[in-house]
């Protein structure tokens, strides 16, 4: 028998039966929290951003379709709710990232973690945004590259490249980051 | 060896050219080349899906769920079904045509009031509603899942409810394949719940929902008609094996809240 769908149940939202909101929180808090933390570095501050994610779920609740997925929506929801605190707080998004870097110098991540994994964070972390989201959707959140498409109103192919590209970026500052250890 | 393998092989040793490299780009643009061969790239993509995700707090629930019981409480304050369903509409053809309805109706009655025709008026009104009725039946019998849909919801607009509409909303709710409109048929029928054969075939149709979503709604149905004889019914779900385990769950938690 079929698992009620996700977008069965934001259908059921969409015309006031609330209480299914839970059954998709539950089901999208982590690939969503994920999707924050791994582009923010930040815990507290993913899990801000996924209650933010909800609210504007409630607050545009009317605008869900079921042509598309539900996925792709709430990701694309995600997506702005990302864009939009990088806009309110570049300055300061600069400045903590600067001292992340001074901090991963120091080698004090290396201390927590296994050395390898820390400077794939790292890596990570140095990436541009947009490269680093990317990945963190389609290597983390094991999206199929024609959803990531869809997410980025682009088709598949492009995904493709930019994914190819955003790997050898990664590469590139994974083996910076091992040649000055 | 062909050109492709030629690139990927260069690419996997690190020779590869600016040039060549956009060729490369070129044939996985086109899709003759798969990321995953690219095997100097495969022990990046490793470390990078190895990458731990901690667990969210507790709060972050504890904040949703406040967030959730919030909206609800609003939710309830201000019900407004007619907007609701008026947007719904949108810019149809049953938009216009109900508008088209009410004028001719407007008119109408204002011609019959002056004439003090209390009677005429009562004729007119039933004539109304039968005109309903039959649009409603003919649209369920449409192909477009919208039509059904509309064709459910108009039920809402009728005052009364006559026998051969409410048998024509359990059929839907049997035997129709779109789950939505099953759910629309359950929401046209809670609001007839108080006719006795209303609810014996409302207990009836919950053997021939597959539909979880539809089991769930037909619950909360049962719960606010407090209709213990449907517990027997929910009884043969727990039992099957083919019920999800969070829908077993969910209907339980149900039935118990009834006295």
């Amino acid at each position: 028998m079929e698992s009620i769908s996700d977008n069965a149940l934001m259908l059921k939202v969409k015309v006031g039966h609330l209480d299914h909101l839970g059954l998709l929180y539950e089901r999208y808090k982590p690939p969503l929290f994920g999707y924050f933390y791994h582009i923010k570095n930040d815990k507290m501050l993913a899990e801000d951003l996924v209650q933010t994610v909800f609210i504007r779920v409630l607050k545009y609740k009317h605008s869900f379709k079921d042509e598309g997925q539900f996925k792709t929506w709430v990701f694309q929801i995600a997506r702005n709710v990302n864009a939009d605190h990088y806009r309110k707080n570049k300055n300061k998004a600069e400045e903590l990232n600067e001292q992340h870097h001074q901090l991963s110098d120091q080698g004090h991540l290396v201390e927590e973690k296994e050395a390898q994994l820390a400077t794939m964070e790292q890596a990570l972390s140095l990436l541009d945004e947009d490269k680093r989201e990317l990945l963190v959707l389609s290597k983390l959140k094991n999206m199929k590259y024609k959803e990531i498409g869809t997410l980025y109103d682009c088709a598949e192919n492009t995904i493709k490249i930019k994914v190819f590209r955003a790997m050898k970026a990664l590469r590139k500052q994974f083996e910076q980051l091992e040649m000055t250890e | 060896m062909g050109e492709i393998d030629i690139l990927i092989e260069k690419f996997n040793a690190g020779e590869i050219t600016s040039i060549e490299e956009l060729q490369l780009e070129r044939h996985i643009a086109a899709g003759e080349v798969n990321l995953s061969q690219l095997k100097a790239l495969e022990a990046m993509q490793m470390k990078l899906e190895a990458l731990p995700t901690p667990d969210a707090s507790s709060q972050m629930d504890d904040r949703f769920y406040s967030l959730l019981n919030e909206e609800k409480s609003k939710a309830k304050a201000a019900p407004n079904t007619f907007i609701v369903w008026w947007v719904s509409m949108k810019q149809s053809q049953w938009q216009w045509a109900y508008s088209a309805a009410l004028v001719i109706l407007g008119i109408a009655l204002g011609t019959f009031y002056n004439r003090s025709s209390h009677n005429e008026i009562n004729t007119l009104t039933s004539e109304m509603h039968e005109m309903k009725e039959m649009m409603m039946l003919s649209m369920l019998e449409k192909e477009s899942t919208t039509d059904r849909l509309r064709a459910v919801s108009l039920t809402n607009e009728m005052g009364t409810t006559s026998e051969k509409v409410a048998m024509a909303l359990i059929n839907t709710l049997r035997t129709d394949n779109n789950n939505n409109v099953r759910m629309a048929a359950i929401e046209a029928l809670s609001h007839y719940t108080s006719q006795p054969a209303v609810r014996k075939e409302l207990i009836a149709s919950i053997q021939f929902q597959k539909s979880p979503l539809v089991q769930l709604a037909l619950a909360e149905l049962m719960v606010a008609m407090n209709e213990k004889g449907a517990k027997k019914a929910f009884d043969q779900l727990w039992k099957s094996d083919d019920t999800p385990q969070e829908i077993k769950t969910a209907i339980k938690e149900k039935m118990q809240t009834m006295i």
